[in-house]
């Protein structure tokens, strides 16, 4: 493990450093063949079932001791590969998708993300993760190539970090180790128990983008879907989903934490449905999609104690998928942006619907297998609730009137090969796992697909796309503004131009500086020869003898 | 004299030696005056060589001054001057002379008074050099005095119209600390009756009324340096008004004294009357923390942005010696070599961006955009100073915030909320900086710097990664 993150440290160091004028794929396919070549040679050290240690001590003075653990163990290999399956398909698209300009530098900062993840993971102490998670966060940032998008993440997350810092810092001054294995003893040696738990979970909130804190993730859709879908599955949200997982034990010394988590993890699902549903725009769709299988794999995470790994693979890998899905329809559709504007592609793209259905079926299997653990109505209702969502959108896509212009209808395409190796390594990987047990619920589901392609029920909801309110509303953007922006800047002004200007330069400064001047020039005036003058200063000074003899005599 | 010669004496001589070159340095025939900025940087690389060697000579994680000289000076009074060094003091040092190199790349074009400004700089250095090196409380009184000398001058130098308002205020606050640490200093004198060695005073036993007055006389005297309200106004007005980064930088380390005074000073065990103004001067730093924090956000002043950063930090690591910690000690110094250089580096940066704004008359909005080398440091040094791990503030703000979480649940909010909003009006002149919807076509007759320079910049980058991943990475063996 240690070599592999080295391999990847150091060639990514270079390409990111590197500006060359030519041999831009070149590079970036070099980076591709690496990547998979490190990932090769860890497969092939999961399957030897071997365990690796690699543990050693950064820092050691007085009673400081920070350890770096690297240690690859069957555990940490599962939590890491689907980080690797994706940041290959990723880097793959990247080097032969048109849209992408920078392909080198996007691989480059691709494979210096796997180093920080694989970091993250292994992570035995609490600096080893807080340092990875700021690593992502900042590789994150060079990946998203918009300004407005970037600074919004750059601010949520680094509001995360610093909360998962304070965290950290909190914990560490109470129990004095690093180790998350010491974390358990923080119910016991700790104070500020809910402080604690509820800046964990206002760090996993802003790092996840769950509800309130989305918006970091709607204003991704500028970025071109492959680094869109990158960022959303491989950087911060997943940074979240480990902390999660590492910080576990701490959310239950408090009893507001747990809930508040799950109260968000419920709001950011029915966020998404509401996104998908709704919103006109293909990227946003995307994000909502994400945001659903987020709040899925959470729910069966804090609700009914799901595997953490199944949950990572739900997420990572089904909102991949849907996402290559649209990542299609925007590409058959030559970049078209709005879903109102399609429909009736289903004639120029055959093959490409036929991979969609199969792909989301993938999905839909994979969400049953997740949810073994949960209710069965439960699993049923997620899956139904997939099946319906991707009705609605494909029946607007792929069927019914074309609202498209001509140009669009004629030059229809169906997947390129890259897109297609990408549909099937990930629908593979979803549909694989105990492919036999779930033929009946497959089958149910597959006709109410076709049944709700047929009739449509969620046409009503058609009429949004219209609205201009409900597409261009970006009400917690407003809350924040108003809550958090607005007073501390009005608080600010008052300090600066009351306090600091009016009271300190003005009346106090001002005034030992006119006392002074005021003293200087009446000493000046009691200083200038006259005869009267020195007549008076003797007067008062016998006067003043006098007085302090009297005085003393007293 | 005791010893003969010495390598502690012999880095304040350097930069005072270096200044008499300068002062001698011939102009060139177009009145320029390179010759002087090269001496004074030769002098400050040739000092370097030597702090960084006397790394080798001292035990770095052992407690207490190490390498110590004493000169007698007097006889009758019996006067000693000791030097001595610790890791904390060697840290400082190397931080400033990469600042000072930093500042004269800064100012090398600026041609106005450069030779004067480059005399006064080195003195300053010879000066703040001789601070950290003094082990006794005589020769600390002396370079804490001597180091206000330079800083007034060249106030008088470049300050606008209101410049003597400046250095009313300058002298004030500043004076006002030297007439009270003078005094604190010969009631020590008669009351031990004979100098003190800095290690010495924290077993030093007073009276009760001793206590009160010497302790109220040199909390008042350093925290007159320090931008802690209500004397932070002097800094500010400096700070935010005289656009020069050589004047920022030399009153941005001024503070450093006042800090390193309380961490020579306090004693490891406190008495009862100090825990009175130790507890005053908590709530007082906390306060300032928060109200500079917030100003700094509203004002759309880049400089003023930088000062409010720099304020946070200096309180923060007040409290954090306060705390009395040897790991955060230690850690505060570590912190304090990367702290330095990322202040020194974006103010020379932002200066340079104000001054290519006024030449070209053009806004400064997305002006990084045209100057990619600029925008790498300038973005680089702005995440590390917002904490993330690119530098050891990153560690040290860590160990610090844990203890003072610990000790204090509501003032460590407090000064996290202050770190939040500084870092977030940095991070808002950053994105503003690189806006490039903002980019126009006049933008592109913006100058980037050399290649020489973004090459320096980028070794200072490494440094600083360096100092990250080992604090002390330079010193073979530690």
């Amino acid at each position: 493990m240690i070599n592999s993150i080295l391999i990847l440290a150091i060639c990514g160091s270079f390409g990111s450093i590197l500006i060359p004028k030519r041999g831009n794929r070149m590079i970036g396919m070099l980076s591709f063949l690496i990547t998979a070549a490190v990932f090769f040679i860890l497969s092939k050290n999961y399957l030897s079932g071997t365990d690796q240690i690699h543990a050693f001590s950064w820092l050691k003075y007085m009673s400081l001791q920070v350890d770096i653990d690297l240690s690859a163990n069957a555990r940490s290999y599962n939590r890491v590969f689907p980080v690797y399956v994706l940041s290959l398909l990723s880097m793959l698209i990247a080097n032969f998708n048109p849209e992408e300009n920078k392909k080198q530098r996007f691989c480059s900062l691709v494979m210096l993300n796997i180093c920080a993840i694989t970091g993250a993971v292994c992570a035995v102490n609490l600096l080893q993760l807080l340092i990875c998670s700021c690593l992502i966060t900042v590789l994150g940032f060079c990946t998203i190539d918009d300004m407005d998008a970037r600074k919004k993440y750059a601010f949520y997350n680094l509001l995360s970090d610093l909360s998962l810092f304070s965290v950290c810092s909190l914990a560490y001054g109470y129990i004095g180790s690093l180790e998350f294995s010491a974390l358990p003893k923080f119910d016991k040696l700790g104070a500020h128990r809910d402080l604690v738990a509820v800046l964990l979970a206002f760090s996993v909130c802003l790092k996840l983008g769950l509800f309130m804190f989305h918006n970091q993730l709607y204003d991704l859709s500028v970025l071109n879907f492959n680094r869109l879908s990158y960022v959303l599955f491989c950087s911060a949200p997943f940074a979240g989903l480990i902390i999660l997982y590492k910080f576990y034990p701490l959310m239950s010394v408090s009893d507001y934490a747990e809930p508040l988590l799950k109260i968000m993890t419920i709001l950011t699902l029915l966020c998404g449905i509401y996104t998908t549903l709704v919103i006109d725009n293909i990227k946003e769709k995307a994000i909502g999609f994400a945001q659903i299988l987020t709040g899925i794999g959470l729910m069966n995470l804090l609700f009914f104690s799901a595997k953490f790994e199944t949950v990572e693979q739900l997420i990572l890998f089904g909102g991949y998928l849907f996402v290559l899905n649209l990542f299609f329809v925007y590409h058959a559709s030559s970049h078209e942006m709005k879903v109102s504007q399609m429909g009736g592609f289903i004639s120029g793209t055959k093959f490409g619907f036929g991979i969609i259905t199969v792909s989301l079926f993938a999905l839909v299997h994979y969400i049953l297998i997740t949810q073994a653990s949960a209710p069965y109505v439960i699993s049923i209702i997620s899956a139904g609730i997939l099946i319906l969502i991707s009705s609605h959108i494909f029946r607007q896509i792929f069927f019914g009137t074309s609202h498209a212009d001509e140009r669009i209808m004629a030059l229809l395409k169906n997947p390129t090969w890259y897109m297609l190796i990408s549909l099937i390594v990930i629908g593979g990987l979803l549909g694989y796992p105990e492919y036999q047990k779930y033929q009946n619920e497959l089958l149910v589901g597959f006709l109410l697909f076709i049944l709700f392609l047929f009739f449509y029920p969620l046409r009503r909801l058609e009429q949004a796309y219209a609205n201009e309110k409900i597409q261009e509303s970006d009400v917690f953007e407003s809350i924040f503004d108003f809550l958090i922006i607005t007073p501390l800047t009005i608080l600010g002004r008052i300090l600066w131009l009351l306090v600091d200007f009016i009271l300190i330069e003005r009346t106090l400064i001002n005034s030992i500086s006119k006392t002074t001047a005021f003293l200087i020039n009446n000493v000046t005036k009691l200083n200038v020869y006259s005869g009267v003058r020195y007549f008076m200063y003797v007067i008062l000074s016998v006067a003043l003898i006098f007085l302090i003899a009297v005085l003393r005599g007293k | 004299m005791l010893n003969t010669f010495s390598i502690l004496s012999l880095i304040i001589v350097i930069p005072f030696l270096g200044m008499l070159f300068t002062l001698f340095a011939k102009e060139a025939e177009d009145g320029s005056t390179r010759n002087a900025c090269s001496v004074a940087v030769f002098a400050v690389i040739a000092n370097i060589i030597m702090i960084l060697r006397i790394f080798m000579l001292i035990e770095v994680y052992q407690p207490g001054i190490q390498l110590v000289e004493t000169y007698n000076w007097m006889k009758n009074p019996d006067i000693n001057i000791v030097f001595g060094v610790d890791v904390l003091s060697l840290m400082l040092l190397l931080a400033i002379h990469i600042a000072f190199i930093i500042g004269f790349i800064g100012v090398r074009n600026n041609m106005e008074h450069q030779k004067s400004l480059m005399v006064w700089s080195l003195l300053f250095l010879s000066m703040i050099t001789g601070f950290f090196v003094s082990a006794d409380i005589f020769s600390f009184y002396i370079f804490f005095e001597a180091t206000l000398l330079p800083l007034f001058m060249i106030l008088g130098m470049f300050g606008d119209i209101k410049r003597r308002e400046y250095i009313n205020r300058f002298l004030l606050y500043n004076m006002l600390g030297a007439v009270i640490f003078f005094v604190a200093t010969l009631l020590l004198f008669n009351y031990q009756h004979g100098m003190l060695e800095l290690q010495q005073l924290g077993n030093m036993k007073l009276n009760d009324k001793m206590e009160y007055f010497i302790w109220a006389a040199i909390f008042i005297s350093l925290l007159s340096r320090i931008p802690v309200w209500p004397f932070h106004y002097w800094i500010s007005s400096v700070n935010s008004s005289i656009r020069h980064p050589m004047v920022f930088l030399i009153s941005m380390i001024l503070p450093l004294t006042g800090i390193y005074g309380f961490v020579r000073f306090l004693p490891k065990s406190l008495p009862s009357i100090m825990s009175n103004y130790i507890f005053i001067l908590q709530i007082i730093g906390i306060v300032t923390m928060l109200f500079i924090a917030l100003i700094g956000l509203i004002n759309k002043d880049r400089q003023y942005k930088i000062f409010s950063y720099i304020t946070v930090y200096y309180i923060m690591y007040l409290l954090g010696i306060l705390t009395r910690n040897e790991v955060i000690l230690l850690n505060i110094a570590f912190s304090f070599f990367s702290y330095l250089i990322i202040v020194a580096s974006l103010e020379v940066f932002s200066h340079y961006i104000s001054r290519e704004q006024s030449q070209q008359g053009i806004m400064d909005d997305g002006i990084l955009c045209a100057c990619p080398k600029i925008s790498i440091i300038y973005a680089f040094m702005t995440l590390a100073a917002v904490g993330l791990p690119l530098s050891s503030l990153f560690l040290n703000n860590f160990l610090i915030l844990s203890d003072l979480l610990a000790v204090n649940i509501k003032m460590g909010i407090i000064m996290l909320l202050s770190l939040v909003i500084v870092s977030s009006s940095l991070l808002r002149e950053l994105f503003r900086l690189r806006d490039i919807e903002k980019c126009g076509v006049e933008m592109h007759q913006v100058e980037d710097i050399n290649k020489g320079i973004f090459i320096f910049m980028l070794f200072i980058c490494f440094i600083l990664l360096m100092s990250f991943v080992k604090p002390l990475w330079f010193v073979l063996g530690a």
